[in-house]
């Protein structure tokens, strides 16, 4: 069992590489469409048009635990929001479950130049989390609440606080018992692994790209991998 | 050479625990637990950071009198009140912090949960007014659903029935599905770092 | 909802300019680019959309009236830093300005011909603002006229600064007789409707012998100025000789100034951040929600205070991964170790006890030694309390090993030592070897069986899926009824012994135990909330259609 989780780690890693030089030499590859990122682009214009901020949240989850690679998700999100916040005036307010998140917020703050908006240190409990930051959405009254990133059901609390404000949403989570949540109280709405992908799609780096046509191509793997498997054991040759 | 040694260490660390994770060696469990457990204090020390934060922001929120300040008066106060008695007294274990913890902060955080169940109902509400097809679909296998776990007060078979297929046949395929994705999706980011592809620790 | 001081068009709540006309509606903190228009954040020095410095201010010919309203406000840092740097000499002629300006001063500073219309104008804004705004906004009145007086010095050149200073003493005077004589039939509403002509400061009034009042008619010149580019002052001329032409109504040319005017003076008084008026009835979204929350509560609230619909008993067949819990916990000898986890955020404890008490009772009764350990930080907490409660003596029969971080990596840690993980217990801080009672167990090594209680899907597949495979000791879960749907695969495939989902589980549980308590006394409430929220679902979707589909 090891050695095939080592070969299927070396496998992704060298696809990875593959997907990454192609992405270089041949530029952006052309992704399936995602309506709730292309909204995003638009609440980005109505932002610049009211000077109202954006909220960003990138999930209750901690960089260094198990919920990394959805924070950094989130928090790769955040950057953006900040760098075109930086270009374009916008302040952009970010609230934050754990604090090894909210130091990616400050970097992204001081890297992208001071557009406004106030970096939020929750607190490390959920619920509280939740809500401290409806009271931020209440206070600051963002255009848009961008949420994505590792989310349990307190999702359900900062969206509804949005949603009776009528602040535009766009969230994104990947624990299935939350995407129920997502799916009903946002209409602009990532599921599982678009979380991963809504980086790639919207700043187009070659290394988030790559991650996403890596993923894709190790899918379809799997998929035949799992295809294969059941046939085999449905003719009982294993 | 300031860009190549944060990498280095990073992919380094990286392979090192991953390494931990594949191979069973002393050294190795040694070193690669060494370093998870110096992954958590470098952790811990986010949260002075995270201290400063709240004082700062909230502190400038009362002094410009930002709309909602009182509330920030209340969270400095808290946050000193738990801050000294988890240093002094007997310590973050110790009574007044348990006492703030049982009678305070718990019931304050259950009451937010139930809200959960208002919440809810109007996220259900307002989705399932949406006229779309998965709106639809959604609206009967949660129906179903529904039924089934109100059905413990009289035994309704077919509602139990379709109940647990719902949930044990296309709701699963579903979740693994999504899990399956969301599995690849870490890992490729997990990998990307790993690969020194990826630096988010660095400029 | 905003109301547009252009044209009157209500905005929606927020907006910034109005959609009908594009006036701004709110004052807004930053530069405006005068290349571009676009907002500048007040510390940027050069506009972020197209480069155009945004500090020295254009030369004076290429800004027409109209645009004056436009003018940023700065914020208050730079209207005295500013006020600070105004040369010496300027100070000079404010103290002096003060008391009584002579006037061969004046005729130095000012060249005659250019600049009396902008003074006027600027009065004119002054006595706009108390006609109409007095009601609305309180005002600071002694902070309007410098304000005005600072921003226009960041836009003119130096001669005409010093010529602005001079406007400061705002005593108002009887309007000029010779004013009064001048009679320009077609701009007779609109002397009427700007007022200011009428009072003409005494400094202006010391102007006018020099110049032999008849020969020039100022208030023509003026009007005009004002009303379109001071640069087209000549082309305008010839026009009030044939008479006003159809497509510049002098009178909208005014009543926009004058609006402009009193955007000026909103924007000194309310300060940047100052909130847009509202008063707003709750949508009727918002009002159907709170009726629906409304319905819930008593959906709750009823059932719950008469005590109906009680557990019915018997009919509904136990849920197997209850009963196989429940034999799984009775099969255990008395004395055995279990290890119980508590795993849920303290926001989800109101379910989660429900579900856990029932367990705790049964594992007291059956005399079993339990140790309490928890991957999240307000773990041991719930733990403790509820460990009391259940009535373990701690020590002798539980003891709480406290938080274990990392999650999966902890759970590995765990597994892996070869000793206790957690060195010291959370209550007493004493060395987990100094409790007799035990002595036995090792990490995961001697359990006779886990206990998960689990709120999140990862802490349940962490335990499942990193530890199962370590240990023989057999894993029972009792999860939120949302986690049951996850959970019951490893049910049928006997990784698990037994589940309890929710507080419906939790309810057959104690039945079986013969124990009724809270579960039992909630589980038919929240069946029975359950089925009027799907009520209240179903009407609401079959209703009509929403506008939004």
């Amino acid at each position: 069992m090891n050695e095939l989780s080592i070969a299927f780690l070396l496998f992704f890693a060298l696809f990875l590489y593959i997907a990454f030089v192609e992405v270089r030499i041949r530029g952006k590859p052309n992704l399936r469409p995602m309506p709730a990122l292309d909204f995003l682009k638009e609440a980005f214009q109505k932002a610049i048009e009211s000077g109202r901020p954006l909220h960003v949240s990138s999930g209750t989850g901690t960089v260094g635990e198990k919920d990394t690679a959805e924070t950094l998700a989130g928090l790769g999100l955040l950057e953006y929001a900040q760098r075109q916040g930086g270009l374009y005036g916008i302040p952009v307010t970010s609230t934050f479950f754990h604090p090894t998140a909210m130091l990616s917020g400050y970097d992204f703050k001081r890297k992208f130049g001071p557009a406004g908006g106030r970096i939020y240190f929750i607190a490390p409990e959920k619920g509280i989390y939740a809500a401290g930051a409806a009271e931020v959405l209440k206070n600051e009254r963002p255009i848009l609440n961008l949420a994505l990133g590792p989310f349990g059901y307190e999702f359900l609390l900062l969206s509804e606080a949005a949603e009776s404000q009528g602040i535009d949403q766009v969230a994104g989570a990947t624990d299935p018992s939350v995407l129920p949540f997502v799916y009903s109280s946002t209409e602009h709405s990532l599921i599982g692994e678009e979380v991963f992908a809504a980086k790639a799609y919207l700043a187009k780096e070659p290394q988030a790209l790559a991650g996403v046509i890596a993923q894709d191509v190790m899918r379809f793997i799997l998929i035949i991998g799992i295809t294969v498997g059941v046939i085999l054991k449905t003719l009982g040759v294993i | 050479m300031r860009k190549v040694i944060p990498i280095l260490v990073a992919v380094l660390t990286g392979l090192t625990v991953l390494a931990d994770f594949f191979i069973t060696h002393p050294i190795l469990d040694l070193v690669g637990r060494t370093l998870l457990q110096w992954a958590m204090i470098v952790a811990a020390f986010a949260f002075v950071a995270g201290l400063l934060n709240i004082f700062f922001t909230h502190t400038s929120r009362v002094f410009h009198r930002e709309k909602g300040w009182g509330y920030s008066i209340v969270v400095i106060l808290a946050m000193w009140t738990v801050l000294v008695f988890g240093f002094v007294g007997d310590g973050p274990h110790g009574y007044v912090v348990s006492w703030i913890f049982r009678y305070v902060q718990y019931p304050l955080q259950a009451t937010v949960m139930a809200l959960l169940a208002f919440f809810a109902l109007s996220a259900g509400y307002r989705a399932f007014r949406r006229r779309t097809l998965e709106s639809t679909i959604m609206l009967l296998s949660a129906s179903l659903v529904l039924l089934g776990y109100a059905a413990i007060m009289t035994d309704l078979w077919p509602v139990s029935a379709l109940k647990e297929w719902v949930l044990s046949v296309p709701a699963m395929a579903g979740v693994r599905g999504i899990l399956l994705g969301v599995a690849l999706g870490i890992t490729a980011t997990g990998l990307r770092i790993l690969i020194g592809m990826d630096k988010p620790y660095s400029d | 909802m905003i109301y547009c001081p252009n044209c009157g068009t209500a905005n929606r709540e927020g907006s910034k300019y109005c959609n009908q006309c594009g006036a701004r509606l709110t004052p807004e903190e930053g530069i405006i680019c005068q290349i571009c228009g676009t907002i500048n954040s007040p510390e940027n020095e050069k506009c972020v959309n197209c480069g155009a410095s945004l500090k020295p201010a254009p030369p004076p010919e290429e800004k027409p009236a109209e645009e004056l309203p436009k003018v940023p406000v700065f914020p208050e840092e730079i209207i005295l830093t500013i006020e600070e740097e105004a040369p010496d000499f300027l100070a000079d002629l404010r103290a002096k300005v003060q008391e009584v300006v002579l006037p061969e001063e004046e005729r130095e500073v000012v060249p005659p011909e250019e600049e009396k219309p902008i003074f006027i104008a600027e009065e004119r804004y002054e006595e706009e603002k108390p006609s109409e705004e007095e009601e609305l906004l309180p005002p600071p009145a002694e902070e309007k006229p410098a304000v005005a007086v600072e921003y226009r010095e960041e836009e003119l050149p130096d001669w005409l600064k010093e010529a602005e200073e001079i406007v400061l003493p705002p005593e108002p005077s009887a309007p000029a007789d010779w004013l009064k004589e001048v009679e320009i039939p077609w701009l007779e509403e609109e002397i009427v409707e700007v007022p200011v002509l009428a009072e003409i400061p005494p400094w202006l009034e010391a102007l006018r012998p020099v110049e032999k009042a008849p020969e020039a008619p100022p208030p023509e010149e003026e009007a005009e100025e004002m009303g379109v580019l001071q640069g087209l002052k000549g082309l305008l001329k010839p026009a009030a000789i044939f008479g006003p032409p159809e497509k510049i109504p002098l009178r909208g040319e005014v009543a926009e100034l004058s609006l402009g005017g009193e955007e000026v003076q909103k924007l000194i008084k309310l300060k940047p951040a100052a909130p847009a008026v509202k008063i707003k009835a709750p949508p009727k979204e918002i009002r159907t929600h709170r009726l629906l929350h409304f319905i819930l509560l008593l959906a709750v609230l009823i059932p719950m205070l008469l005590g109906w619909p009680s557990m019915p008993s018997g009919s509904p067949p136990t849920p197997p991964g209850v009963e196989k819990f429940f034999q799984t916990v009775e099969a255990l000898p008395p004395g055995s170790f279990v290890l119980v986890a508590f795993d849920y955020e303290p926001y989800m404890a109101g379910e989660m006890e429900s579900v856990a008490y029932p367990v705790l009772t049964h594992l007291k009764g059956r005399g079993c030694r339990v140790a309490l350990i928890s991957l999240n930080p307000a773990g041991p907490a719930l733990a403790q309390a509820l460990g009391e409660r259940a009535g373990f003596l701690y020590g002798e029969e539980f003891v709480n090993l406290g938080y274990i971080p990392g999650v999966e990596a902890g759970l590995r840690a765990l597994g892996t030592s070869e000793g206790w993980l957690v060195r010291y217990d959370y209550l007493q801080g004493k060395p987990l070897d100094s409790f007799p009672a035990f002595q036995s167990v090792k990490g995961l090594k001697g359990w006779n069986l886990i206990v998960l209680f689990s709120g999140q899907s990862s802490t349940l597949l962490g335990w499942i899926e990193q530890v199962g495979s370590m240990v023989e000791a057999p894993m029972v879960a009792g999860v939120i009824s949302g986690l049951k749907p996850y959970a019951e695969p490893y049910l049928g495939s006997g990784q698990l012994k037994g589940l309890l989902g929710g507080m419906a589980d939790a309810a057959f549980y104690e039945a079986m135990l013969g124990k009724p308590s809270a579960a039992t006394r909630a589980a038919p409430v929240q069946a029975f909330a359950l089925l009027i929220a799907l009520l209240v679902i179903l009407v609401g979707s079959l209703m009509r259609g929403e506008s939004h589909a």
